[in-house]
């Protein structure tokens, strides 16, 4: 995040805890598809994920004036997702069996690509979410964190709060685990 | 180039700690060209290289996520429901203590008439007692300024217990008419507590966070 863009979002919380929902709106833009993507790979379920998604952002907004300003926005709405998809993945369990049937297809809804993705084969696409979805739920999230978020060890390891250790050891289990699924599944790369 | 590269065990740490920015080339030339050197070396590194390279290939193929078109909407829309309801209502656990408290006193006023004529008769024995004590207690009650005794402070506490049975006998004869509709307004209390209840439940977090890790 760049300076321009920090100072940016700093204008757009202050504005949002009075209240003005012109900023609660941008607020919302600006962070749902990252927040719905990673709550939907922790709970793999697109339309649970929105649903969590849309109770993270009223909570965020109810403790607005928790938050620290001088720190960035996303990781904060991201450690209320969090404790939403866990608190939900906790009472889930026992409820179901295992969740590697058709997540594929569950994620799928409601997905977009670039003009790359729009070329791949839809089969492989597919099997490669099929696969992640086989992962546990904190491979799956870290994997996420680090490829599609793109964040560096120090800052996954805040927003789990985790120590770096750990979470260089869940990488790299992660990987282990993502690859031999992968060949598992047979998807040549 | 720091001396921690110096133990080859350390430059492979190093290196698979730094992998991507290597792979992205974001490292300091120096960095970047000892990291060169190590790969052509290392077989475990060069190993490490080929899983990164695989992984960020499979994750690359993962479609973006996009939020739906009306979700905006949606939050918002949810977001003043609840805050309109935070304002405009009491605190929830007030609203639960009302709900006890009124809920114990219809079950007292309910059971007033079916105790009239009991407390009738308890009031009617107190005072007996009292008239039957000797007349010298009477008069120290009336005209002594000093510090009442203790069998002093027994009459007051038993007239005025007299008083406050008789008080609800007449009160549970007056409402012996109403017990109808004391007890519908007690059934609509306990409805309005299980709804209450059920609405607590849907809107506090359903479980603490569990071993999701297993």
């Amino acid at each position: 995040m760049d300076a321009g863009t920090g100072q940016r979002e700093i204008d757009m919380i202050r504005r949002a805890r009075l209240g003005d929902e012109y900023a609660l709106g941008a607020l919302v833009d600006t962070h749902a598809p990252a927040l719905i993507g990673y709550i939907a790979r922790l709970v793999n379920d697109m339309h649970q994920a929105e649903d969590i998604a849309q109770e993270t952002f009223i909570r965020a907004f109810e403790h607005l004036d928790k938050f620290d300003q001088h720190r960035p926005f996303r990781p904060w709405l991201f450690k209320i997702g969090r404790n939403l998809a866990l608190n939900y993945l906790s009472s889930r369990m026992g409820k179901e069996r295992r969740e590697t049937e058709a997540v594929g297809d569950r994620l799928e809804i409601g997905t977009v690509g670039g003009p790359e993705t729009a070329l791949e084969s839809s089969e492989r696409r597919r099997g490669v979410e099929k696969v992640l979805g086989i992962l546990p739920a904190h491979f799956r999230e870290v994997l996420h964190l680090r490829y599609m978020e793109g964040l560096e060890y120090d800052a996954i390891a805040a927003a789990l709060e985790l120590p770096v250790g750990t979470v260089k050891t869940w990488i790299h289990r992660a990987k282990k685990a993502f690859l031999s699924q992968a060949e598992s599944a047979g998807l040549d790369f | 180039m720091s001396g921690l590269f110096h133990e080859p065990e350390n430059m492979c740490a190093e290196f698979l700690d730094r992998i991507e920015n290597f792979l992205a080339g974001t490292l300091p030339e120096d960095v970047q060209i000892e990291f060169e050197k190590h790969r052509i070396e290392c077989p475990r590194c060069r190993k490490a290289i080929v899983e990164e390279e695989r992984v960020r290939w499979l994750m690359s193929r993962v479609p973006a996520i996009e939020a739906p078109a009306d979700f905006r909407d949606r939050v918002l829309r949810a977001w003043r429901l609840r805050r309109d309801m935070v304002t405009q209502t009491f605190p929830v656990a007030t609203v639960k203590r009302l709900q006890i408290l009124l809920g114990a006193i219809l079950v007292v006023l309910l059971l007033l008439p079916m105790a009239r004529e009991s407390l009738f008769a308890a009031a009617k024995n107190l005072e007996g007692a009292v008239d039957r004590l000797p007349a010298e207690y009477g008069k120290g009650l009336e005209i002594s300024f000093t510090l009442p005794t203790l069998s002093e402070v027994g009459i007051y506490f038993r007239l005025w217990q007299a008083k406050l049975f008789e008080f609800m006998g007449n009160l549970g004869s007056s409402l012996a008419d109403w017990t109808g509709w004391l007890w519908a307004a007690l059934v609509l209390l306990l409805v309005l507590a299980v709804v209450n209840f059920r609405w607590l439940r849907s809107r506090l977090p359903s479980a603490p966070e569990g071993e999701w890790r297993k």
